[in-house]
């Protein structure tokens, strides 16, 4: 063992050496046990909350599960792919539902994506820092507006377009496809379908700005330091990089597109049908709940009717995982942006 | 040229041309993209404004509808109602969001964190009009009744996995240190949160709020069957009530003129409302940073570290030649040698373990008090590890694992009848990084005694004049006490900690390289604060600036590589050391 | 922010201890009504300042299944109840006629104004999608000397369950056995071709939009929108145009049964409009509430007397005196 001598400690003690009284410091006695309950207290009430979102959302599938019953019993699988809903006579098959959902959120997608992409691809690549700024706050806007105001805009602008300019140039040129004939209604699953796509619009570009912008620009670099064209460039690299997280912001889309109600149920012509035209009448299944809900007389309409909702959200959830997973594992060691909490 | 490169050359040139038309092609494509977008909001907009506006007349806005068929009437049962159920819907969701995304952040695992989340993700995905029949089967059928209730609750069950969401985020991004100061003045866990951790996030809190406030606002589906309508105004929150959007909604399906004139006015209102919404989030941000920032400020800069966990280990950058001076020499400190200086902190073959990295072996020392001991060494080899043990900061770190004792006035702090909160009151801290707490001056420096219960004013304001003038501050912010802390100068932000840790009467003052961040100027003065200090405080500093430490401390201890290699009074060491790897060090041949 | 709170938190507050002053209650149902009875609520709470009827128009499907579920105060609807409806119903319901209305069948055909002449069976086979251009002709035969182009024939028919598509389905049913036994008359059916418009106010609004349309809503829909109608062939073979005075006729001779269920439809009075029927409130036997079964009560003797004089503006029929006397009658035994 090393001992090491401390000398002249002691003189400069002395030289140092003062009396000074020490601060008075007046307190209350605190016994331990105050401070523990507060902390135990404070964290024991927190604790109520998470649990609370967890009960909810069970007492959500509990709640439409238990009120679906009485049709799923009653009809079974085939619920899923019968095509009568015939309230009189009592039999209920929500396959129109189904394909009108389908019909309308693919065909909005077909229309969002390469827009919407092309769009956040514009904004994160080439657009100076001023457009970019104005174009994100326009994009916050559009995607502010309540779905009632789009149904209201539905009516009266975009209809009597379709039905006076789109649908007829369409029927002309492309009637040869089963999906641009028949009567020319205006409302239907084409203006559906447009409606839906401007509502969706913004999610595909906002989360695939955030994509496009995660990609390390080395990537970029290196490509352009073998000469590729900007095209070029984001061709290889980016949107193969992006790819994933990009997909996901389509899937998060399509989830949207699927529960949108308010709008669709004004212009899509309410018409339980299946038909591969665009241009006639459909039915989605949030349009089906908003408009017989409320007057479903009987314990079997009315359980179907919930069934339905079932349905919603059994496919609404599985979307939004498979979203969700896509988008995370891209973008996990990105720092979370206040923007899209607006769009989330 | 040769043959290969001739080839590439051609190719190049005939490509060339038609590289770049694509390259044009494309940005012109993308260019419309863009402009489509844009073409759809202005005319939704424009058509808002062309046709909502000419209705928008008095009578609109104060008149309640009129019967079917008649012109003229309003919507003012339904603006009113739409604010009463956003009333609802937060009551209903801002207490459960919020708190959820605190607990998340703060209290919960990683494991149950996630589920959490997820579910909270999954729950931002289901249609509206789902929580609608939720409601319907849970509030209206029971009580056979629609209700603005049951319209608000539907609204609020809405808001809460969306506020789960941001609080969370942004509580996150509260920075360690700041609520390390806190506890270490010896606030207790909630309290910290309450008081720190919020204040200083509120902004992105409220943002979140607001956002989903604008979000629920034009709802219609889930008030389809829930708060249901209502042409006139509603007598009690058990009755059905009238909403714009409902209220849109039914008059533009109508075939009346006057309802669809009517209809476009009120989705102005309700835009109107939404817009609103998302602006006073903006104008509070806003706000909130000019308050904290002074007048000319930015954007408030929120270190992301959503690390719980001190990220402290690092290996030592140390040549491993020198590892073979170690060898088996331990050092162990002799308190007669002292003579009669008290010995204020003492420690005890401390063997400081993080998960399995051992960081401090066999520390043996004590520390005298009434004087500054520095502790010196090159990065990583335990100085602040040991530092926090004096006031068992390192408690909050979970890997953390210690043998031996840590006596302070002859007692062990590491006994388990120790007041943990007690302890650090009594022995201060100061970090390297000034962490003023979101508060005005004065509330900063108060903190610790209004955690204690102190509430007289006179009481207070005498201590936080003593604190300030100790720290050498009082001269320079007296007149500023209300303002914000964040608006002081570096320098002045460190001395306000000083004073912040000196206002609750410590005896021991711990520093962790307090003047690292800090101009000459600055340093300069905090140095001079130490020296008065130490008259009646045990100060324990830790830097790495062996001229510092020469200049302010009467003892020094060189920690290298988790030993303590050796231990005197600063002046001996610094002109005679004993160890070779001390005189080492010292001479700057590393470290 | 603080006081932004402290606002938003006093406003609902005053909103809910805001004066209990006068009684609310809620009903829902038929939109065929929908004019009268927004009319009637509005007089009546002049009259009676301490009573609102707040009338949700949801369709007679809805105002059946609120009343039934109770989460209303009375129900309305232009459909009778079924006898399996009224069994699960929590209580004894009566249906209580209010005024009579005249079904007319709208259509938006540039250049041709009201008047539109079709047959029975036409007008089967157009809502059943059998005929589908205006220039059909059997459409033509009808209408001689009426231009009429090569346009597609939009059918427009309700979505929301309706006694107004009831009387319409059970006109259609009693006229074509086509179509009783491939659709039905029901408030809610499986509508073999058209869009489905929301409520009377839906359908008008869609024809009122789309050219080439053609749907059927309440007479005094059509005409406050402009919307031209068909002269209908009734059973007596004779084109009549929907008016008060037609609708009226077809209740003539009919016998009003005890419960007031009854359809008029296909009057054999060659005066009358083939699609008319009653409307009816729905409301319990025994009231669980005493003050508003006493309001409702009240109004609806208001309704019957002073109320009917409302009913010609708004183009709807009013009660045959005798029914009036039988509602009278019926009333005394409600309890509340």
């Amino acid at each position: 063992m090393v001992r090491i001598e401390i000398e002249g400690g002691l003189d400069a003690f002395q030289l140092n050496r003062r009396c000074v009284k020490a601060a008075p410091v007046t307190r209350p006695l605190s016994p331990m046990k105050r401070k523990d309950t507060g902390d135990f207290l404070f964290k024991q009430i927190l604790k109520i909350f998470p649990l609370l979102i967890l009960v909810l959302m069970g007492a959500i599938l509990f709640q439409l599960v238990s009120f679906s019953s009485l049709s799923i019993k009653r009809f079974g699988f085939s619920f899923l792919i019968t095509s009568t809903w015939d309230p009189v006579f009592e039999k209920f098959g929500a396959l129109p539902f189904i394909y009108g959902t389908l019909v309308t959120s693919f065909v909005a997608l077909l229309i969002a994506v390469p827009i919407g992409l092309g769009a956040s691809i514009y904004l994160a690549e080439y657009a100076p820092l001023k457009i970019q700024k104005i174009f994100s706050s326009l994009i916050d806007l559009l995607a502010a507006i309540p779905s009632v105001i789009y149904g209201l805009w539905g009516i009266f602008v975009l209809v009597p377009i379709m039905r006076t300019h789109v649908q007829p140039f369409l029927g002309k040129h492309l009637g040869f496809l089963p999906f641009f004939q028949g009567p020319n209604y205006g409302v239907g699953f084409l203006a559906a379908s447009v409606i839906l796509s401007i509502m969706i619009v913004p999610f595909i570009i906002s989360v695939s700005r955030e994509v496009i912008s995660a990609v390390p620009s080395v990537y970029k670099e290196a490509a352009y330091a073998v000469g590729a064209t900007r095209w070029e460039a984001i061709q290889t690299i980016v949107l193969s990089c992006g790819k994933q997280g990009i997909i996901g912001s389509v899937i998060l889309a399509l989830g949207r597109a699927i529960g949108e109600t308010m709008a669709v149920t004004m212009i899509i012509g309410n018409n339980v049908k299946i038909s591969a035209s665009l241009f006639s009448p459909g039915y989605t299944l949030s349009s089906v709940i908003a408009n017989e809900f409320a007057e479903a007389a009987s314990k079997l309409y009315l359980s179907s009717l919930i069934e339905i909702g079932l349905v919603l959200l059994v496919v609404s959830i599985v979307v939004n995982i498979i979203a969700r997973v896509l988008i995370w594992s891209v973008t996990k060691h990105q720092q979370f942006s206040p923007n899209a909490a607006k769009i989330i | 040229m040769n043959n290969i490169q001739k080839r590439i050359v051609t190719a190049f040139a005939h490509s060339r041309r038609r590289r770049f038309a694509v390259d044009q092609l494309i940005v012109f494509l993308l260019t419309l993209c863009s402009l489509t977008v844009l073409v759809s909001l202005f005319s939704i907009v424009g058509h808002l404004i062309i046709h909502g506006a000419s209705s928008l007349t008095r009578e609109f806005l104060t008149h309640l509808p009129k019967p079917v068929g008649e012109p003229g009437g309003g919507m003012a049962n339904a603006i009113v109602g739409s604010l009463v159920l956003l009333g609802i819907a937060f009551v209903v969701g801002v207490p459960v969001g919020v708190g959820a995304g605190i607990f998340l952040s703060e209290y919960a695992g990683d494991r149950y964190a996630s589920v959490v989340r997820f579910v909270t993700d999954v729950m931002n995905g289901i249609p509206s009009i789902v929580y609608g029949i939720f409601v319907y089967t849970v509030f209206v059928l029971p009580f056979k009744g629609f209700s603005a209730l049951s319209g608000g609750i539907a609204l609020g069950i809405m808001m809460i996995p969306m506020i789960t969401r941001t609080t969370e985020e942004f509580v996150r991004m509260v920075p360690v240190h700041l609520r390390e100061a806190g506890l270490a003045l010896g606030a207790p866990k909630w309290k910290v949160i309450v008081d720190i951790v919020i204040s200083s996030s509120i902004a992105g809190i409220v943002t979140g709020i607001m956002v989903s406030l604008a979000r629920v606002a034009g709802e219609t589906a889930p008030l389809l069957f829930t708060a249901f309508g209502n042409r006139f105004w509603h007598s009690s929150l058990t009755e059905p009530i009238a909403a714009l959007p409902l209220q849109i909604f039914s008059y533009a399906i109508s075939p009346f003129d006057d309802w669809h004139r009517q209809a476009w006015a009120g989705a102005l209102v309700l835009i109107g409302i939404v817009f609103i919404m998302n602006l006073s989030a903006n104008y509070f941000v806003f706000r909130r940073n000019r308050f904290l920032l002074g007048k000319n400020s930015g954007k408030m800069e929120n270190n992301p570290n959503s690390e719980r966990k001190l990220d402290m280990i690092t290996s030592p950058s140390i040549p491993e030649k020198l590892e073979k001076f170690s060898l088996n020499k331990r050092i162990n400190v002799n308190p007669q040698s002292f003579h009669d200086l008290p010995v204020k902190i003492s420690v005890k073959n401390l063997n400081f373990y993080y998960g399995k990295q051992q960081v401090l072996k066999d520390v043996s020392m004590n520390i005298p008090g009434r004087r500054v001991t520095a502790l010196i060494g090159p990065s990583g080899c335990g100085k602040s590890t040991l530092l926090r043990t004096f006031n068992r900061m390192n408690d909050l770190i979970p890997s953390s694992r210690m043998e031996g004792e840590v006596l302070i006035d002859g007692k062990n702090i590491y006994d388990k009848t120790t007041d943990v909160v007690a302890l650090r009151q009594k022995v201060g801290m100061v970090f390297q990084k000034f962490t003023p707490f979101p508060k005005s001056i004065y509330d900063n420096v108060s903190y610790g005694l209004k955690i204690i219960g102190i509430k007289d004013k006179n009481l207070l304001n005498e201590m936080v004049e003593k604190s300030l003038r100790r720290a050498a501050l009082w001269d320079e912010v007296k007149d500023l006490l209300g303002k914000s802390a964040l608006a002081l100068s570096g320098g002045q932000q460190q001395r306000l900690c000083i004073a912040r840790a000196l206002a609750v009467g410590p005896e021991i003052l711990l520093m962790d390289e307090p003047c690292s961040a800090l101009d000459p100027a600055a340093t300069a003065k905090i140095e001079e604060l130490i020296f008065e200090l130490k008259n009646d405080y045990t100060i324990v500093i830790v830097t790495h600036n062996m001229q510092q430490a020469a200049r302010v401390s009467d003892y020094t201890a060189f920690l290298f590589l988790g030993d303590l290699v050796e231990f005197g009074s600063t002046e001996k060491m610094f002109t005679v050391p004993q160890d070779k790897r001390t005189e080492a060090y010292l001479t700057g041949k590393f470290g | 922010m603080k006081k932004f709170i402290l606002a938003f938190m006093m406003l609902m507050v005053a909103s809910a201890i805001v004066s209990a002053a006068p009684v609310l209650i809620n009903g829902a149902g038929a939109t065929f009504p929908y004019p009268i009875y927004s009319k009637w609520f509005d007089v009546y709470s002049e009259i009676n300042k301490d009573v609102h009827f707040n009338y949700q128009s949801i369709g007679s499907g809805g105002g059946i299944k609120q009343i039934t579920a109770k989460t209303v105060d009375f129900g309305a609807s232009d459909g009778p109840m079924t006898t399996a409806q009224l069994t699960e119903a929590p209580g004894r319901l009566y249906h209580i006629p209010t005024v009579m209305g005249a079904v007319a069948v709208v259509y938006n055909v540039p250049g041709i104004e009201k008047g539109l002449k079709l047959t029975e069976d036409v007008l089967a086979d157009i809502f059943m999608g059998r005929l589908t251009k205006w220039n059909d002709p059997r459409i033509a035969s009808a209408n001689p000397g009426v231009k009429l182009s090569n346009t597609d024939i939009v059918v427009v028919h309700r979505s929301d369950g309706s006694g107004t598509s009831y009387i319409f389905t059970d006109y259609l049913s009693s006229v074509s056995s086509d179509w009783k036994s491939h659709v039905g008359k029901a408030t809610s059916v499986n509508w073999p071709v058209g869009l489905g418009g929301k409520g009377n106010e839906g359908v008008a609004g869609f024809v009122k939009q789309t050219p080439g349309s053609i749907g059927y809503a309440e007479l005094s829909y059509a005409i406050k929108n402009g919307l031209s109608y068909a002269f209908l062939k009734n059973k007596s073979g004779k084109f009549v145009e929907p008016t008060l005075e037609s609708t009226s006729k077809a209740a003539e001779g009919v016998t009003i049964p005890e419960d007031f269920r009854v359809s008029i439809v296909n009057s054999s009075n060659p005066e009358a409009y083939p699609i008319a029927g009653f409307t009816w409130l729905l409301i319990y036997k025994n009231m669980d509430d005493p003050v508003k079964g006493k309001a409702i009560v009240g109004f609806i003797k208001w309704a019957i007397h002073d109320g009917q004089k409302y009913t010609s503006d708004l183009l709807y029929s009013p009660l045959p005196s005798e029914v009036v006397k039988m509602i009278e009658n019926k009333l005394t035994q409600v309890k509340y």
